[in-house]
């Protein structure tokens, strides 16, 4: 506990020079994990007095699940998520998919470090936006009412 | 004597004021021996540290409450809580204080203040933890030196070991001057009688004298290490002190009340309070005020160190109302014939080295009614023993890497920082001083204290 605070009034000491507002709150830092035919389905989320908790998926692909105000809806969406899961692993099409999603992250971050570190022509913004609209419309096309297999839960985005 | 437990033996006669034959012509009843006996398994199992301090504590009170040689009743009596709410009451207005950044606030500015030279931050950073540490305990103000001492250090591109040496040593060295500024002096303080004010004015003034010997001497050790280019010493230039400040309106609040408690602390003998009223109603004005997560204030208590004293209190008061602590008081005065300079340099000198390999808190927990004892047989006047007994205890702490919590935690942290400070690092540069501090504590309390 000794090594924790010291550790935290260090950081942020040098986050408070770098000119951030740093608020630290006590907190329960919990990690679940599934196992599911072999896959390992887990999450991250705290639990502290604010009434508000951080969810996010970190296997088999990070992603931020989103802030929640009752702890009821993080074991609901945990739920959800893990049944979402099984359907796809259940499929066989599982690691496919995962080759996918990876893809799709790993150019996320292509296009974040060109951003980053190159100059980079307006022009190139337009390109990369048509050929990631031409995927998205692929996905959309795909996503037909009568092939969905999921319904406890609408899909937030298409 | 309340001894329910250990009293009937296989025929059913009471056996607890048996009196068996020692060595030397001693006899001891029963419950005498087992008392000693838990005390010396608690102790040994406290310095050798196999199990953890506070649970080794907790066993041995809770074996004198299971055998009977004390009940319930007993043991609430022996519980000094002038002790205990003096200790939570300031660990409560520190863990708020620590929020509002004040401290990071005055350790740049006082790096800034010297331009981010090395040589005289050390006896800067030395001065401010033993003024900190004169009203704060010991091991929070490390734990709060320490992060912004790595910060700096790291800027300037040197070993924080030359200052975080400076700040541990200090730190036992200020925590000695006042009556809250080490567990020993508030124990000292609650069983003796005396106050904030004695405590500052009898033990300020040699304080003083010691912590720059203590300063300065480290700087002249560490010399070599702390030069560094004059081109690093921007970065310290560039820290911005206000930035450190998180909440200004908690920081008004916390030093108001801050100023209320060390006034309070100077005026309770006058108006008649114990210290522990000043501190824990400080702690509870703060609380109300602040309106800061009270679970999250009373969660950075700490505990362990409360749980210890309590069971510590409970362990030496058995041994006192025993009749051991009177006997080892007879002894005392048999060796010492009842010279009070004798006795009082012996107190000195063995409190020190004692407290530079074990625990001075359960040390100075037993030392305290064997001095009242003293009084109690010889009639002599005991004052300067208290002052030979926290000079001792608490500067003794400086000998060696075990001997105080301020030490053993600033050890742990650092080297989980990646700098070790080993047994031997540490001796080579904590017992020398810590000589030199009972050295001069010895010729102060000669002549100013033994005429």
């Amino acid at each position: 506990m000794k090594q924790i605070n010291v550790k935290e009034t260090m950081h942020e000491m040098l986050l408070r020079q770098m000119g951030a507002n740093v608020i630290c709150f006590l907190g329960k830092q919990c990690f679940v994990k599934f196992n599911i035919n072999g896959y390992e389905i887990s999450y991250a989320y705290n639990i502290n007095a604010k009434e508000k908790y951080f969810l996010q998926r970190v296997r088999p692909y990070p992603m931020i699940a989103g802030v929640f105000e009752d702890l009821k809806d993080v074991v609901n969406m945990i739920q959800i998520d893990v049944e979402q899961f099984k359907n796809v692993i259940e499929s066989g099409k599982f690691e496919k998919f995962l080759e996918l999603n990876k893809k799709i992250l790993d150019t996320a971050r292509n296009l974040e470090d060109l951003f980053l570190y190159y100059i980079v022509d307006e022009q190139v913004f337009d390109e990369i936006s048509k050929e990631i609209e031409k995927v998205r419309e692929k996905i959309y096309e795909c996503a037909e009412p009568e092939r969905r297999v999921y319904f406890k839960k609408d899909p937030e985005t298409l | 004597m309340a001894c329910k437990g250990v009293k009937n033996n296989v025929k059913g006669e009471d056996i607890s004021n048996y009196k068996i034959y020692v060595k030397g012509g001693f006899y001891m009843s029963l419950v005498q021996i087992i008392s000693i006996i838990v005390f010396l398994v608690t102790f040994i199992f406290i310095v050798t540290e196999k199990i953890d301090r506070t649970i080794a504590a907790m066993l041995g009170a809770m074996v004198l409450l299971i055998v009977r040689i004390i009940d319930q009743g007993n043991a609430t009596e022996f519980i000094d809580y002038t002790t205990i709410g003096v200790l939570v009451g300031m660990m409560i207005v520190v863990a708020i204080i620590k929020r509002t950044g004040l401290f990071q606030y005055l350790a740049i500015k006082v790096a800034k203040m010297v331009k981010g030279d090395p040589l005289k931050i050390i006896i800067l950073f030395g001065i401010m933890t033993a003024v900190l540490s004169a009203f704060l305990d010991n091991v929070t103000t490390v734990l709060l030196m320490i992060p912004v001492t790595l910060v700096i250090s790291k800027l300037l591109k040197i070993s924080p070991i030359p200052f975080i040496m400076a700040e541990v040593l200090s730190s036992n060295i200020g925590g000695t001057a006042t009556l809250i500024g080490d567990p020993p002096n508030i124990m000292i303080g609650s069983e003796a009688g005396l106050g904030f004010l004695d405590f500052l004015l009898n033990l300020g003034p040699v304080i003083v004298v010691i912590l720059f010997v203590n300063v300065f001497l480290i700087r002249f050790i560490y010399r070599k290490e702390l030069n560094v280019e004059e081109d690093l010493k921007k970065y310290i230039m560039e820290l911005e002190e206000k930035n450190a400040i998180a909440d200004k309106e908690l920081l008004v609040k916390s030093l108001t009340v801050l100023f209320f408690i060390i006034l309070g602390f100077f005026l309770h003998e006058h108006l008649g309070y114990e210290s522990s009223t000043v501190a824990l109603s400080g702690a509870a004005i703060l609380l109300l005020i602040s309106k800061e997560d009270v679970d999250e204030i009373l969660v950075e208590i700490e505990w362990p160190t409360i749980f210890f004293f309590i069971s510590l209190f409970i362990i030496v008061g058995t041994l006192e109302k025993v009749g051991v602590i009177k006997m080892l008081a007879k002894f005392v005065i048999d060796l010492t014939k009842g010279n009070l300079v004798l006795t009082t340099i012996i107190i000195l000198w063995a409190s020190a080295l004692l407290s530079a390999f074990l625990d001075n808190i359960p040390f100075v927990a037993t030392m305290i009614p064997l001095i009242k004892g003293l009084k109690a047989l010889a009639g002599v006047n005991i004052e300067p023993l208290w002052w030979a007994l926290s000079l001792g205890a608490c500067l003794g702490g400086n000998g060696t890497l075990v001997g105080a919590s301020a030490n053993v935690v600033t050890a742990g942290i650092m080297e989980k920082e990646g700098y070790k400070i080993t047994f031997k690092d540490f001796i080579k540069i904590g017992f020398p001083i810590m000589i030199i501090s009972i050295l001069i504590s010895s010729i102060y309390l000669l002549i100013f204290k033994l005429r």
